[in-house]
C-alpha cells in the first residue's frame, strides 16, 4: 500500500465567521455591563448572582471568547475576550463554530440551543435558569422584535418605550464605553 | 415531524425478569470485573433486599469488596468523597447501586471521582464535560419512578454551600439495569403510586419537551402504555409480579426518553415544591401533571392528545373526537390520580400533601429558576408558576 496517497488534513480556517463571532461576543459582553446598569429586569436577576460571579462564553476549541463578572451592587463588568478559564465560576462552551456563528447571529435562540446540544458547561449550573434569562433580555434589546420572536418562547416585558431608548442607548454608548 | 437536530444516547443493558439478578455476576465477570462495591441504603437492607443481592453472588467467585447501605435519602458531595475512599481501601473495580434515585446519584458521583481521579467529586459538576469511559457501573432499582438506572444526569447536594450540584454525562450511565420484581416487591402502595406518577411525568413532560426527538417518544409512548395498565392494578395488589416488572420497565423507559428529551414545567414546580414544602418528589409529580399538561396546551395540544392511546387504550382513543383528545388525555390523568388516592390515599392536591397556602410564593420564585423549566414548551413565568400553584393547591 502507498501510504502517501492518503494526506494528512489539518483543520481549515474560517477566519471570517471567527472574526463574526468575537465582534458580536465583545458586543454581547458590553451591552450586558451596560444594560445590567439601566434595565430593571436584567438587575432583578443579577442581584441573585453571587457576588463576584464570573460567567464564561466560549466556542470550542479556539473560537472566541468572553467572560462578565457580577461586581458588588449587582451590576456586571465585560473582563474581555481572553478570561482565564481557571477563574471562571461557570464557562459555557459552544461546541462548534458555525453554530456559535448561528446563535450569536440571531439564528438560533439560546433555548433551541441548549435543547440541541449546542452547549456544555463547567461549573454550578444553579443559575443557568437565570443566565438564560438575562441573555434573553439582551436580545431583545439588540435584535429587532422580529427576529427576537424567533429566538424565544416569549418576549420579555419590556415597555415599548424603553426597549427603544435602552436600545439606542447600547448602540451608541453602552458598547463602545459599558455604560 | 422531525426536530431540525436531536441527539439520542442510550447505552445501558436492559436486563428485566423476576429472577433477573441471577445473571448481575455473570456480567460483572463479562466486564472483566471482580470487586464490587455495592452502595445502599437502609431501606434496602431493612426490606430485605440486599440479601437478594448478596444471594444473587453465590458460587460466582465475585466478592463483594463493601457493601455500604447507609446512603441517606438525601445524597451528598461529603458522602460521595468518603465512599470514593472506600472503594480504594478496599482495592474495588466496579459499582453498583441498590436501591432509589439516591442511592443511584451517589453512586454516579462515586464513579465519578474513582474514575477520574482527585479529591473533591465537586470539581466535575457541569454539562457533558467528563472525559469518560467510567468504572463499570450497574444499578439495581428498588423503585419504579426515578429512572435514574436510565438517565445521564446526578444530582448532589453540596452541604457547604447549601445548593444541588448538577453532574450531567452520557459516561455516567450504568454498563446494566438490572430489573427484577423482587426488588419492588415490598413498596407499599402510596409509595408505588407516587413513583409510577413520577414515571408518568417524565414519559409525558418528555413528549412535549422542546428537546423531544422521534426515539425519545417510542420510548415514552410505551412507558405510558404500561403505566397506564398496571398502576391501578399494581397499587390494588402489589403482590402483582407481573405488574411489578411492568411498571420497573415503564420506569426505566420513561427515564431513557426523559434523559434524552428533559422534563418542564411540572419537574421544576415539584422540585420546588418538595424545596420549600419537603413533600416527597413523586408526590408532587401525581398533583402537578395534570396541570403542567394544560399550561402547555397552547404550544403542544397535538403531542398531548396523541398520548391518549398509549394512556386509556384504543377504544377511549377511537371514541374521543380528534379536538376533544387533548382535554380527554389530562382528564383520564386525572381520573387516575383520583383512582389512586380512593386506593392507596396519595394526596391529590399541595393542601392534602400538607402545603400552607404562604409557602406557594416561595414554590413559584423557586420553580421558575429550575432548570427543567428551560426545555418547558411555555415559559415558565413567575405569575405561570403561582397561577399553577394556586390551582394545585386544592384543585385535582
Amino acid at each position: 500500500m502507498d501510504f502517501q496517497k492518503y494526506p494528512e488534513i489539518t483543520p481549515r480556517r474560517k477566519p471570517l465567521k471567527r472574526l463574526i463571532n468575537q465582534v458580536v461576543l465583545f458586543v454581547l459582553g458590553r451591552a450586558l455591563q451596560s444594560l445590567s446598569r439601566h434595565d430593571p429586569l436584567i438587575k432583578h436577576e443579577v442581584q441573585g448572582w453571587p457576588e463576584g460571579f464570573t460567567l464564561m462564553l466560549t466556542v470550542r476549541p479556539n473560537g472566541g471568547s468572553m467572560a462578565v463578572s457580577r461586581l458588588p451592587g449587582g451590576v456586571l463588568q465585560y473582563r474581555g475576550a481572553r478570561f482565564d478559564e481557571a477563574s471562571a465560576d461557570v464557562i459555557i462552551y459552544i461546541k462548534n463554530i458555525e453554530t456559535a456563528f448561528a446563535m450569536l447571529t440571531g439564528q438560533l435562540g439560546i433555548d433551541m440551543a441548549y435543547a440541541q446540544h449546542a452547549m456544555c458547561a463547567r461549573g454550578d449550573l444553579s443559575n443557568t435558569v437565570s443566565v438564560v434569562r438575562v441573555l434573553n433580555i439582551v436580545e431583545a434589546y439588540l435584535f429587532p422584535s422580529l427576529m427576537s420572536r424567533n429566538l424565544m418562547k416569549r418576549l420579555p416585558p419590556i415597555p415599548f418605550a424603553r426597549k427603544h431608548l435602552l436600545r439606542i442607548k447600547t448602540y451608541l454608548v453602552g458598547i463602545a464605553f459599558g455604560i | 415531524m422531525l426536530p431540525t437536530y436531536y441527539e439520542f444516547c442510550f447505552p445501558v443493558k436492559i436486563i428485566s425478569g423476576h429472577a433477573a439478578l441471577n445473571n448481575l455476576p455473570a456480567e460483572l465477570l463479562q466486564a472483566n470485573t471482580a470487586r464490587p462495591l455495592v452502595i445502599s441504603d437502609q431501606g434496602v437492607t431493612r426490606a430485605g433486599l440486599g440479601k437478594i443481592v448478596t444471594d444473587a453472588f453465590a458460587e460466582s467467585g465475585i466478592t463483594i469488596a463493601a457493601f455500604f447501605d447507609e446512603v441517606p435519602p438525601e445524597s451528598s458531595t461529603l458522602l460521595v468523597n468518603q465512599l470514593a475512599g472506600l472503594y480504594h481501601e478496599r482495592q474495588c473495580d466496579s459499582l453498583i447501586a441498590v436501591g432509589g434515585g439516591s442511592v443511584i446519584d451517589t453512586a454516579k458521583g462515586v464513579n465519578i471521582l474513582v474514575s477520574l481521579g482527585g479529591q473533591d467529586v465537586r470539581d466535575y459538576r457541569g454539562a457533558e464535560v467528563l472525559p469518560g469511559p467510567l468504572r463499570p457501573f450497574f444499578v439495581v432499582p428498588t423503585t419504579a419512578g426515578t429512572g435514574s438506572e436510565a438517565t445521564n444526569s446526578a444530582v448532589i447536594a453540596d452541604p457547604d454551600q447549601g445548593v444541588k450540584m448538577l453532574f450531567v454525562s452520557e459516561f455516567l450511565m450504568p454498563r446494566a439495569a438490572i430489573l427484577d420484581s423482587r426488588m419492588t416487591l415490598t413498596l407499599p402502595p402510596r409509595l408505588t403510586a407516587a413513583t409510577g406518577m413520577d414515571a408518568l411525568a417524565h414519559a409525558m413532560e418528555a413528549y412535549i419537551s422542546i428537546q423531544k426527538n422521534p426515539i425519545s417518544d417510542a420510548y415514552t409512548w410505551q412507558a405510558v402504555k404500561l403505566i397506564g395498565e398496571n398502576l391501578r392494578m399494581v397499587a390494588q395488589n402489589p403482590a402483582d409480579k407481573d405488574g411489578r416488572l411492568a411498571l420497573a420497565n415503564a420506569s426505566t423507559m420513561a427515564g431513557t426518553a426523559f434523559s434524552n428529551s428533559m422534563v418542564g414545567c411540572v419537574h421544576s414546580m415539584g422540585h420546588a415544591a418538595g424545596g420549600v414544602a419537603h413533600i416527597p418528589h413523586g408526590v408532587a409529580m401525581n398533583i402537578f401533571l395534570p396541570f403542567g399538561l394544560e399550561f402547555n396546551l397552547k404550544r403542544r395540544a397535538e403531542c398531548v392528545a396523541e398520548l391518549l392511546l398509549p394512556l386509556a387504550g384504543p377504544e377511549v382513543y377511537s371514541g374521543t373526537s380528534a379536538d376533544q383528545r387533548a382535554r380527554k388525555t389530562i382528564a383520564e390523568v386525572r381520573r387516575l390520580k383520583q383512582d389512586l388516592h380512593e386506593i392507596t390515599g396519595l394526596p391529590r392536591t399541595l393542601q392534602e400533601a400538607g402545603v400552607q397556602r404562604a409557602q406557594l410564593e416561595d414554590i413559584a420564585k423557586l420553580a421558575i429558576n429550575d432548570g427543567s423549566a428551560m426545555m418547558n414548551p411555555e415559559e415558565l413565568r413567575l405569575e405561570d408558576a403561582l397561577e399553577l400553584a394556586n390551582r394545585a393547591f386544592d384543585q385535582i
